[in-house]
């Protein structure tokens, strides 16, 4: 047990800093997105339906649970926009010694876009479908 | 050019093309999906539909434009990630060629179906 907390220690702590956290999150944000949008391509495929079809197939989507998926899935855009704009400043602007202050201003630029589009999804999410 | 040496971000892993497709895409996504977000979810907030997706999609040959760029630059900057993903591996070389030739073919698949399934939108008629 002792001997697993040291090994954990030694292997897992050095990656608990900001730019390698920055980094996984991107990755994950990155692969969920590209996964994201097979589903995404298959529900405008409704569209060859007809009115009828996509119409069906978009209130299919106005339930809480969905709010709830569109709310994770533009969290994921804004970190991976915001990050990504850091890393093409850091590599394009020459700014890789203040790449720490471009992390925090990344994260502050997401935080800000999730907090306005918690504006609209939270009383998605909590309001009754009707 | 290449990427700044001690800070290679992993998209330089696929080269320089890959590098630099990687950030032009990237900047130019940032910018589509700010639009298509707002479209879809601001502007159209509580009553999307076949009507109102349409209405929008008729305005203009502007959005045919849009949505001709939007698609190709998703798919190409989604597989060009997913490639230097892949290549931090260390795939063998006929890994690596299976791998290269599945992105290419998922790739080019969806945005065939993705044309396919905005062409009523943009036409106005299924």
């Amino acid at each position: 047990m002792n001997a697993r907390a040291g090994y954990l220690r030694r292997t897992l702590l050095p990656l608990v800093n900001a730019g390698t956290i920055a980094w996984l999150l991107h990755r994950v944000t990155g692969v969920a997105l590209a996964v994201y949008l097979v589903p995404h391509f298959i529900s405008i495929n409704a569209a060859r339906g007809g009115p009828r079809a996509l119409d069906a197939e978009l209130a299919g989507f106005a339930t809480p649970l969905f709010a709830v998926a569109e709310w994770l899935l533009i969290g994921a855009v804004a970190f991976h926009a915001c990050n990504g704009l850091r890393i093409v400043a850091v590599d394009f602007l020459d700014l890789a010694p203040r790449h720490k202050l471009l992390l925090w201003l990344a994260l502050l630029a997401c935080a800000a876009v999730i907090l306005a589009a918690s504006t609209l999804f939270v009383p998605m999410i909590l309001a009754p479908v009707g | 050019m290449s990427a700044p040496a001690g800070f290679v971000s992993s998209g330089a892993r696929g080269g320089l093309w890959g590098w630099l497709g990687q950030r032009v895409s990237g900047l130019f996504l940032v910018y589509a999906l700010a639009v298509h977000l707002w479209a879809v979810h601001v502007v159209s907030s509580g009553r999307l539909s076949w009507e109102t997706i349409i209405a929008r999609l008729q305005d203009g040959p502007a959005w045919t434009v849009y949505y001709a760029l939007f698609v190709p630059a998703v798919l190409y900057h989604a597989a060009n990630g997913l490639w230097g993903i892949f290549l931090d591996y260390h795939p063998s070389p006929g890994l690596r060629r299976g791998g290269l030739i599945a992105l290419w073919v998922a790739s080019l698949a969806l945005l065939a179906y993705g044309y396919v399934g905005l062409r009523p939108l943009l036409a106005g008629v299924a």
